[in-house]
């Protein structure tokens, strides 16, 4: 096993890696959809509502960035 | 950004080596230092029954700031942690935007992420064991039933890991693809150079609204924590 078919294998996994992407990108829709939903329901609430949405997407954001770290880690650490 | 400069010092056969990231810190804290300790003076001789100006309003203004993020999490323990989080918030604040002068973000450096979240850990855990004894403590891990008892341990340690690694993962992913495209700016020029209006909405995005929102996170969520510890009152 070669040097470059090790490289060539991490930077392949790294891409993998962020297909977990997907998990974040659907979840802060489905926030921000319901945040929009509910500052139509009750448009005095916008304040309030917005704070929880910007907490509720950058928690959902948390499985995302650990599939970067393992992306950035295969890149720089094999790459 | 590729040529990661240190320090490095040499105490016989032991190396000590100080990372760029931190040198920037260490002058963080240098800077905000000088400014509080004259902001102290400002507001020690400042008339009380007058509008506040210049730099005793931006202190105010800033205290502020900082009492909303932690206000509801701590409760009636605000005022006795409100130093530290205050401090470390507007510390962690300059860091995230310290990019938008050209230097490295002391947050993209994983040690200073993991130093402050450790903090947290261990005052959680300080608070959770003197709150009601070392034996109440080990009891509470073991709800709702013991067979869940490496879960709840998990679920403990999760927090530090992943106060970090959200962090860190923004702002490193942040500088990271402004270089990427500053390196595609600079590969097809001149024809590249066009490029360049679009550069200020990249920083605006990953340095000014990550970084803010991500200190936001950062403390909402480790005082969220403390707080089921350390406040005692029920809302």
């Amino acid at each position: 096993m070669n040097e470059e078919f090790v490289r060539g294998m991490a930077c392949l996994g790294a891409g993998l890696a962020m297909i977990a992407g997907l998990g974040p990108g659907i979840g802060q829709g489905i926030a921000a959809a319901k945040g929009a939903e509910a500052v139509g329901r009750n448009p005095d609430a916008a304040g309030k509502i917005q704070s929880i949405m910007v907490l509720g997407i950058a928690l959902a954001e948390t499985t995302g960035i650990y599939a970067l770290i393992i992306a950035i880690l295969l890149i720089f650490v094999k790459g | 950004m590729s040529e990661v400069t240190q320090l490095v010092f040499h105490f016989g056969s032991f190396e000590f080596s100080i990372h760029q990231s931190i040198i920037i810190w260490l002058g963080v804290c240098l800077v905000m230092g000088i400014v509080a300790f004259i902001a102290g003076k400002k507001i020690e001789s400042a008339d009380p029954s007058k509008a506040p100006k210049g730099i005793v309003y931006w202190s105010e203004e800033l205290y502020n700031l900082c009492l909303y993020v932690v206000k509801n999490n701590l409760k009636e323990t605000t005022e006795h942690y409100m130093p530290i989080f205050g401090t470390l918030m507007v510390g962690m604040l300059i860091s995230n935007l310290v990019g938008l002068i050209g230097l490295q973000n002391p947050t993209s450096n994983v040690s200073f992420n993991a130093t402050l979240a450790l903090m947290f850990f261990l005052m959680i855990q300080f608070h959770g064991v003197t709150k009601a004894g070392l034996k109440a403590r080990l009891k509470e891990l073991t709800e709702p039933m013991w067979l869940l008892t490496p879960l709840n341990v998990i679920g403990e340690l999760a927090l530090p890991i992943s106060l970090t690694m959200r962090l860190f993962g923004n702002i490193l992913a942040g500088t990271i693809i402004s270089l990427l495209i500053y390196t595609l700016i600079k590969s097809i020029a001149p024809w590249g150079y066009l490029g360049l209006t679009l550069t200020p909405f990249i920083h605006m995005y990953f340095d000014i609204f990550s970084g803010v929102i991500q200190t936001y996170i950062f403390f909402t969520l480790g005082t969220y924590f403390l707080g089921q510890q350390a406040a005692q009152q029920e809302d």
